[in-house]
């Protein structure tokens, strides 16, 4: 505020008292005046005056009602009480507030309830603050008076510091008995050689207290009142102090108590995640992850669903994983210190734009570049310090954690970034290096995916503060490279059981060796190591030299020289660590190492198939029980990433770096499955057979090769139709499924259609139909052709068996849409486009129930 | 099946059809083979009386045998194993065996069909015939799929024998299974009989430069279609398509030879090298460490990787298509033609369309159809069994020599009898009749058996 020094009109608002004007030399417009009070009765005995010399005066007054204690103002005729529910957190509320202001304009008034009411919804008393520091400075711009109380006992030196600094006017209220005195802390521009005094009450006047013993005989008297009171310390740390008083006394009523309260302001207000977390993080793990928390507020919901993971494993199986699974030191950056870093850095107003309808996306781009050149608070950069003490020179990970990331039904998967440091050079360097990440990650929520995601799913106009989980890279040292033994997804549902014996409720892994980005990350033109947890050596290919070919060859690791994430083929990455565990990972390709032989190259040529790790070990039994312990106790399928750590036997240890509710494959939110569509409005209905996960998605076009028609072509002729299939699809990028008879992909054409899978890369689902039409042998590939691609690309995969009882199919009802009409057989008239833009299909799969259908929803 | 059958002919596709209901793939074989033949009738009108066509059309031998075997949780599957004894009149009976899901009597008649005159255009003393079974070895482990081959050959054998059927491999059937089929043979029959199958490991009568010898055979056939013209490969510019062995190894032999490969492939995109194609970082990244061609560009930071290229597209002297079936169409042809392309061999199967072959023909271009361009493969089978029945093992060098006569004879027969039937240059037809013609004359020297 004193830095800018804006203009403020001279013209005097009176507060109502005579007294009071006299002692402030009256209010001026723009004032923020915050009234520091015990008794809230005190702050209403100056509110009445003040509401009826600005009711006379024919101003607009709002009342913000939002405390829990009773109204400051009764009902008045001038006043218009507007109701704010603070409970939707920091974010929304101070954006009403913020919309409330703007709407009504210039020169209105504003009363509010006590800022401290605030401390009970949102329990962190740097966002009072935050929150003053972003309405006073809009409230003076518009010209308002605007007045605010609070209770001078529960906030910390530092809030009280910052709203100080901010407003306009402060007065501290004191009474005793009926005695009742005011002391004028600031009044901006304002002074006299009186105007900081202690005033006493007389009659309608405040009398200075000039007598020097007085003043010190009343101070005193204050300060006798206040020693008996709690410290100075914000309702967080209050909470916090009163957890770590009743764990050591054991007082049980109290943990209970204090665990509920503390769940509901450090992990989650999600009634599903806290009603986990209640069984799985107790007080004493929260105030552990207090422990290791910089500011305030939540740790995020990828921080939250990675811990209660770790704890649900521990406290359901704790003979196996108090000894499989690895320490963690994760540390955490809370919600608020995102807040906190927006509003120090000005740019609430920028969010408040890019929150309107027609800024959502147009704003965010500025916002984006507002974030990334943004300085830390003072007393963020500290911490941040004695964070990377903590961790030394070992490679940490800056992952985003934000308030709905990784809950029900909403995974955020890759939309947010995360940051691979690899901590080296002096302190200074590192700190800057962990600052940068820490904006690059901020800025990620600003990202045109992540924008999208969230609108689709009807989640922009919630908040969504970013918390930050940061955690030691699981690794080791190798030469120049840093990267852990293996990394990997499991997924306690197997969404791409490509072999009908295989049981999708056995789970599933995609593994790799290095950071676990590849796993987690589609990849194109490489391999990660897909198995069936309950067939784990059974992989879709013909054979051994196929294995090879769609193995891993490329591995991500961070490259310490270089100071990056890389990636580098694994014969490279040999050369220099000679170290890595691949005999326990790896199989030797005896024809590629005679191979290498010949060319001048040393061997021997290592092939990533995990094949020793599943067969030597106890991978499998304990990934499958890691899931199935996970699912039981989230109560709904699951996905984990993970590292492995191996002995020198290579027995693998598991660190759990994250646990989330299964995802959906699709635009929108939990998938919902109508119970009955009609016939006519059915494209295919499934149980079993597909591939994917949980799918949720709009189809707005439909290829499909008609089977009656392709089995009359020649071999040659069945090729030209997987060529204009290939047309077709590159031809749009229209969310399409392609429907057609037999195997796709096959390099058989009487079996299916023999595209490559670069001519159907761009297609959103893929189905397989079993036809028996003319020559067609009907035998479905159940996607293993472009098994590795399926699962890289992530296209949804489902093959239907129109004459079993498990399945329905009716390619009839796309005939109203049919633009090639039907005239004899030939490569074109065997590839119906129909283009379903106005009436879209809904593929809609649900992994637990395994049904999927595809529908018309009109 | 468009084209118009010759009078004499049409009866006897009639009449295949009538004894070969449901095999539409074995149906259409037998008619691209007659729509060539209608010439060679009038030539050689004994070939009509004798009834050689019907007779070629009617497998010596089928068999139809259960397979049961056990998979690893003990579970009982049964398949259907065949094998078609189709032509002895040049040698044994010679071709791969097929374990696939799609396998069924018509298509290994079909198969075996196209084998009989493949075999003969080779020159060398092999018949034809093809086998295999519904097995689908994908997700198999090995042990199901040793189990599978024991238990087929245990039926098998009795009809094999390096003087009477020699099968080899095919798709789904590779050095693993050829293993397994042959160590149970072994077994059975008590014989170390290594004629019996080829394409064996190299330690246990496998031939050298078999791995090389279709791209390698490729190669030498386009020498021999350029030295046809008064030219030859030396200083042109040649485009391949694939990197696979095929691929690979025409590469070798192309720069061997002379030319410049400026071009390759494989199904994600091209990767073009003005320089030349660098065979040493060809081969390491697909032959070593298998990864996609894209990767060529980190050693060579002058070459150009298009994503998704049309690898015709690049100006050439000559093209070898080597990928797979049906990558090269009319519009490819015509590109192609227009660059100023002088000559197309088929490394691959089928790889170009119809459409593309009669836009090379209209061009007169030298067009090498695969049958005639990429039977190195199959001539190197035929050079394995020569050496088993010796009981030798030939140097690389020795290999490659014959191979290379082989293609040589191949080359010359296919353009006399182009010539003999006034189309001098047509290779399609000179290759199509070039196999029938020596398997009808064996045939009708040996009377009617």
């Amino acid at each position: 505020m004193s830095n800018q020094e804006p203009l403020q009109p001279e013209d005097r608002i009176s507060t109502g008292l005579l007294g009071l004007d006299e002692v402030l030399d009256g209010l001026r417009i723009g004032d923020n005046v915050v009234w520091r009070v015990s008794d809230l009765d005190d702050y209403r005995r100056f509110v009445r005056p003040f509401l009826e010399t600005a009711a006379d005066t024919g101003r607009q007054i709002i009342y913000l009602r939002f405390g829990d204690h009773p109204p400051v103002i009764e009902q008045h005729p001038a006043v218009r009480t507007i109701e704010i529910d603070a409970l939707g957190g920091f974010e929304s509320f101070t954006s009403r507030v913020w919309h409330l202001i703007e709407q009504h304009g210039r020169g209105a008034f504003y009363v509010c309830d006590s800022l401290s009411e605030l401390l009970n919804a949102w329990a962190t008393d740097a966002m009072v603050g935050n929150f003053f520091r972003v309405v006073c400075p809009f409230l003076f711009e518009l010209d308002t008076v605007a007045w605010f109380a609070l209770h001078p006992d529960r906030h910390s030196r530092m809030t009280l510091d910052r709203i100080r600094e901010t407003t306009q006017v402060m007065i501290d209220v004191h009474r005793h008995g009926d005695n009742v005195q005011i002391h004028p802390i600031k009044a901006w521009r304002r002074q006299s050689p009186t105007m900081f005094l202690p005033h006493r009450e007389s009659e309608g006047r405040f009398q200075p207290i000039t007598d020097s013993s007085d003043a010190t005989r009343l101070q005193a008297s204050l300060e006798l009142e206040h020693l008996h009171r709690q410290p100075l310390l914000d309702y967080w740390d209050r909470l916090f102090q009163d957890a770590s008083r009743a764990l050591s006394e054991k007082d049980e009523g109290s943990i209970a108590e204090l665990q509920d309260q503390v769940l509901q302001v450090l992990i989650s207000r999600d009634p599903q995640i806290l009603e986990l977390a209640r069984h799985y993080l107790s007080l004493e793990d929260l105030l552990g992850i207090r422990s290791r928390l910089i500011g305030s507020g939540s740790i995020g919901g990828k921080a939250t669903g990675m811990l209660i993971a770790r704890n649900l494993l521990l406290k359901e199986n704790p003979a196996l994983w108090q000894h499989y699974l690895e320490p963690h030191d994760s540390s955490y950056l809370g919600t608020d210190a995102y807040y906190a870093f927006l509003v120090h850095n000005g740019l609430w107003p920028a969010i408040m734009r890019q929150r309107s309808e027609a800024g959502y996306l147009a704003e965010a781009p500025a916002l984006k570049e507002g974030i990334l050149a943004g300085q830390f608070p003072d007393e963020i950069r500290p911490e941040l310090e004695r964070l990377l003490d903590h961790y030394g020179q070992y490679p940490i990970l800056v992952r985003s954690s934000s308030l709905q990331e990784d809950g029900f039904g909403n995974a955020f998967a890759g939309k947010y970034e995360s940051v691979f440091l690899v901590n080296q050079g002096s302190p200074e360097h590192r700190l800057a290096a962990l600052e940068n990440a820490i904006r690059q990650v901020y800025a990620s929520s600003m990202s045109d995916e992540a924008l999208h995601y969230r609108k689709q799913r009807g989640l922009h106009q919630r908040e969504e503060p970013m918390a930050l989980l940061i955690q030691r890279v699981n690794g080791r040292f190798h030469g120049r490279y840093y990267l852990p033994d293996a990394a990997g997804v499991g997924v306690s549902r197997n969404t791409f059981a490509w072999d009908s014996s295989m049981d999708p409720k056995a789970g599933m892994v995609r593994l790799v060796m290095g950071l676990g980005t590849r796993a987690v990350d589609r990849i194109e033109g490489d391999h990660a190591c897909v198995m069936a947890l309950d067939h784990p050596l059974r992989q879709p290919f013909r054979n051994q030299d196929e294995s090879y070919r769609f193995s891993q060859h490329l591995v991500d690791l961070l490259d310490l020289e270089a100071g990056t994430l890389d990636t580098r083929p694994l014969s490279q990455v040999l050369e220099s660590a000679t170290e890595l565990p691949m005999s326990h990972l790896a199989e030797v390709d005896r024809a590629a190492t005679t191979r290498a032989e010949q060319i001048g190259l040393e061997g021997p040529v290592w092939r990533l198939t995990f094949r020793p790790l599943v067969q030597k070990g106890c991978f499998i039994a304990r990934l499958s029980s890691l899931l199935k312990t996970l699912e039981a106790g989230y109560r709904h399928p699951v996905d984990v990433e993970f590292t492995l750590h191996l002995d020198d036997q290579g027995d693998p240890s598991f660190n759990l770096v994250q646990c989330r509710p299964l995802a959906t494959v699709g635009e929108t939110g939990p998938v919902n499955l109508p119970d009955h569509i009609a016939a006519e409005k059915l494209l295919f209905r499934t149980d079993g057979h597909f591939m994917g996960g949980n799918i949720n998605l709009t189809i707005r076009r439909v290829i499909r090769v008609d089977a009656g028609i392709y089995s009359e072509l020649s071999t040659s002729e069945r090729y030209e139709v997987a060529r204009l299939v290939g047309e077709q699809v590159r031809s749009s990028d229209t969310p399409t499924l392609l429907i057609g008879p037999g195997r796709w992909g096959t390099t058989s054409p009487e079996l299916g259609v023999p595209v490559r899978f670069s001519d159907i890369a761009g297609v959103a689902a893929l189905v397989e139909v079993s036809e028996k039409a003319g020559h067609m042998v009907p035998d479905l590939s159940y996607g293993s052709h472009f098994f590795q691609d399926l699962v890289e690309t992530g296209i949804a995969f489902a093959a239907l068996f129109p004459e079993t009882d498990h399945c329905r199919y009716f390619p009839e009802i796309l005939a109203n849409t049919h633009v090639s009409g039907v005239s004899s057989p030939s490569p074109e008239t065997a590839v119906c486009v129909h283009n379903l833009n106005n009436r879209p299909l809904q593929l809609r799969g649900d992994v637990v129930r395994q049904q999927l259908i595809c529908f018309f929803s009109d | 099946m468009t084209a118009k059958l010759d009078e004499k002919l049409e009866p006897i596709f009639q009449d295949v059809l009538h004894r070969n209901p449901g095999e539409s793939e074995f149906h259409q074989a037998v008619h691209e083979v007659l729509e060539t033949l209608g010439p060679v009738l009038v030539k050689y009108p004994e070939f009509a009386d004798k009834k050689i066509i019907q007779r070629i059309c009617e497998p010596e031998r089928q068999i139809i045998f259960r397979v049961p075997w056990q998979d690893d949780n003990g579970e009982i599957h049964i398949n259907r194993a065949f094998r078609v004894e189709f032509n002895s009149a040049l040698g044994p009976y010679k071709g791969g065996m097929r374990f696939h899901p799609s396998v069924y009597l018509g298509i290994i008649k079909f198969l075996g069909f196209e084998q009989i005159f493949k075999n003969a255009l080779t020159g060398l003393p092999i018949g034809g015939g093809k086998g295999g079974s519904d097995f689908d070895p994908k997700g198999r482990s090995d042990d199901e799929v040793m189990r599978f081959c024991q238990s087929l050959m245990t039926e098998l054998y009795r009809h094999l024998g390096e003087y009477t059927d020699v099968p080899a491999g095919d798709i789904g059937v590779g050095g693993r299974e050829i293993g397994y089929l042959f160590g149970q043979y072994k077994r059975i029959t008590n014989r170390y009989e290594s004629g019996v199958f080829t394409g064996k490991g190299l330690e246990w009568g496998g031939s050298r430069a078999r791995t090389e010898a279709t791209g390698y055979g490729t190669v030498f056939f386009t020498h021999e279609m350029l030295k046809a013209r008064g030219d030859s490969l030396d200083g042109k510019t040649v485009v391949v398509s694939g990197s696979g062995n095929v691929a690979i190894y025409a590469i070798e032999k192309a720069h061997e030879l002379g030319a410049k490969v400026i071009a390759c492939s494989d199904s994600g995109g091209m990767i073009v090298h003005e320089k030349g194609i660098d065979l040493q970082t060809l081969r390491r990244i697909k032959e070593v460490e298998r990864r996609r061609i894209s990767a060529y560009t980190e050693f060579h930071k002058d070459a150009k990787y298009v994503e998704g290229g049309n690898i015709w597209s690049v100006p050439c002297d000559v093209a070898l298509p080597c990928a797979t079936q049906n990558e090269l169409n009319g519009k490819d042809a015509k590109t192609l033609v227009e660059n100023g392309c002088i000559a197309v061999a088929e490394g691959a199967n089928m790889p170009t369309t119809p459409e593309g072959i009669d836009i090379f023909q209209s061009a007169k271009l030298a067009y090498g159809p695969g049958k005639a361009a990429n039977a190195g493969g199959v001539a190197t089978s035929a050079l394995e069994m020569q050496q088993n029945a010796s009981r030798d093992s030939w140097t690389f060098d020795y290999t490659q020599k014959r191979l290379e006569e082989i293609m040589i004879d191949i080359h010359k027969n296919c353009y006399a009898t182009a010539a003999e039937f006034g189309s001098e240059g047509n290779y399609v037809l000179g290759a199509n009749i070039t196999g029938f013609l020596r398997v009808a004359r064996a045939m009708n020297a040996m009377g009617v058996i």
